[in-house]
């Protein structure tokens, strides 16, 4: 490939943590990488495994999603059924030969700036190892 | 468990006449079972036992519709009114089960007469006509013999064994049918039906012909088109979807009534096309198809059932019931889980534990 890959990763972020903690990651000029788009939601249960599957087949090259930690969701308990449903979709991905690499699911609390920058920056990094997006260039989708 | 009674060997005239005798002993409002339509085809009918109703065909051998689809719009607002017998095969009655699970039916009041079950034809095949001799025929598999033309779903069902029913019609020794009970009540049933029939019991033999029959049916119609390995197997299987959604409508899982895949967030207009097209280069229309399929995947898989329904009614031959098989087993191996085997159990999306899966999350 003549010009280096650039990935494009959707992050889904929790509005009472992983987006505090991302905020807090630029207010302490962290480096993040720029590849992420970040998507505020209210909880990272609010995610309808079809936005994810969405942002995959439309050619994100990642999804990264994030979250309170366990114990720690505003709501209570969103974030564990969070987790069972991408849990479940990654399964499905598996099934289907599809790449389950490209969807990560992380805990990030609004204390953890530079928690933030360093799993962003890691997911970034997996991503660029692992290429585009195969759907790109694909008209048939 | 109760005893069971010998009903013959006569299939399905056996089963008619063991059915007669369950309404007229059994205290039953009426039967929820396939039966002749004035055309001559077979549909479900809720039917009593005065004048007027149609010609019963229990467990007749093709599924024009998903009977826990049918009993869920028959329940949602409540349970039926009065004893109703309702005979279905094992995966309309576990499809059912899954389905009281996320309230939107009622197992109340309703009996359950099931069957170790041989499978259904397509309905092309019963819509190309029905020839009678083929239902004799059909009986004979409790010799584990593979009956030739069904339903691809059906020739790899390892599941043919009801969970729940009250009821199992269930192939007995020397070629005779027994009908069990599953329950307490199927056994009062049974002692209040058949008095003085000779007892029965379900044959170990002939269930474990028909699972080594069932694997090997299994493994076969899993290894040509459902065989998807990656994205470009997947947008050939599902490249040729037209986006009826006929699988989803069809599906005793599917019931939400606003589908997200049928909502205004699904239509592409032609300002976000704009990227998409940088993106890809092209975009098929209708688009979507492929993110129907597997975000139906994302939110039934877990409770798919393999009944077939969906493959039935596909208008382009897409091998739909075998991928949604072979991804629904997997998802259902990881949370253990087996849809529709008791209704007690929470479905794995609608419950948790605080320490798991940490290979996801952390």
């Amino acid at each position: 490939m003549g010009e280096m890959f650039q990935p494009r990763i959707v992050g889904f972020l929790c509005n009472w943590c992983s987006y505090a903690g991302a905020d807090l990651a630029g207010a302490n000029r962290l480096n993040v990488p720029s590849s992420i788009t970040p998507i505020k939601v209210m909880c990272s249960s609010r995610l309808d495994p079809t936005l994810v599957l969405t942002a995959l087949l439309r050619g994100a090259d990642g999804v990264l999603v994030a979250g309170c930690h366990p114990g720690d969701c505003h709501y209570g308990e969103g974030n564990y059924y969070a987790r069972r449903r991408l849990y479940l979709l990654k399964e499905v991905l598996a099934a289907l030969g599809l790449e389950e690499d490209r969807l990560s699911l992380e805990w990030i609390s609004a204390s953890e700036g530079k928690r933030f920058a360093d799993v962003a920056s890691d997911f970034d990094r997996r991503i660029r190892e692992l290429g585009p997006n195969p759907i790109r260039k694909r008209g048939q989708t | 468990m109760a005893r069971g009674a010998d009903i013959g060997t006569e299939m399905p005239k056996a089963l008619r006449e063991a059915v007669q005798r369950l309404m007229e002993t059994g205290g039953f409002e009426g039967t929820f079972t396939l039966a002749r339509t004035p055309g001559g085809g077979v549909d479900y009918f809720l039917s009593t036992k005065e004048e007027g109703a149609p010609e019963l065909l229990p467990l007749h051998p093709v599924m024009p519709n998903h009977a826990g689809r049918l009993l869920r719009e028959m329940t949602l607002g409540g349970a039926m009114r009065g004893k109703v017998l309702v005979i279905t095969r094992p995966c309309e009655l576990r499809g059912f089960v899954e389905i009281v699970k996320r309230l939107q039916g009622c197992l109340d009041n309703l009996v359950f007469l099931s069957v170790v079950c041989g499978g259904v034809f397509p309905l092309s095949m019963v819509s190309a006509g029905w020839d009678g001799k083929r239902t004799e025929e059909y009986w004979a598999y409790p010799d584990g013999r593979p009956v030739q033309g069904l339903r691809p779903a059906c020739q790899g069902c390892t599941e043919f064994i009801p969970y729940t029913a009250d009821l199992v019609v269930a192939p007995s020794a020397n070629g005779h049918w027994a009908l069990t009970a599953g329950s307490e009540e199927g056994g009062r049933l049974i002692e209040r039906a058949f008095p003085s029939a000779p007892a029965a019991e379900m044959d170990p033999k002939a269930l474990e012909a028909m699972a080594v029959a069932r694997k090997a049916g299994r493994e076969e119609v899993l290894s040509h088109e459902a065989d998807v390995k990656g994205l470009s197997d997947l947008v050939k299987v599902f490249g040729r979807c037209i986006g009826c959604h006929a699988c989803s409508k069809a599906c005793p899982i599917c019931y939400c009534t606003l589908c997200t895949f049928e909502s205004s967030r699904m239509e592409d207009r032609m300002e976000q096309s704009k990227g998409q097209l940088e993106v890809k280069g092209g975009i098929r229309a209708p688009a979507g198809t492929v993110l129907f399929h597997i975000g139906r995947m994302g939110h039934m898989a877990v409770s798919c059932v393999a009944c077939g329904c969906c493959q039935d009614v596909c208008p382009v031959g897409i091998p739909v019931s075998l991928l949604f098989k072979k991804v629904g087993e997997a998802v259902q191996a990881r949370f253990e889980y087996v849809p529709g085997r008791d209704v007690k159990e929470a479905l794995p999306i609608n419950t948790f534990q605080p320490m798991e899966f940490k290979e996801v999350g952390e």
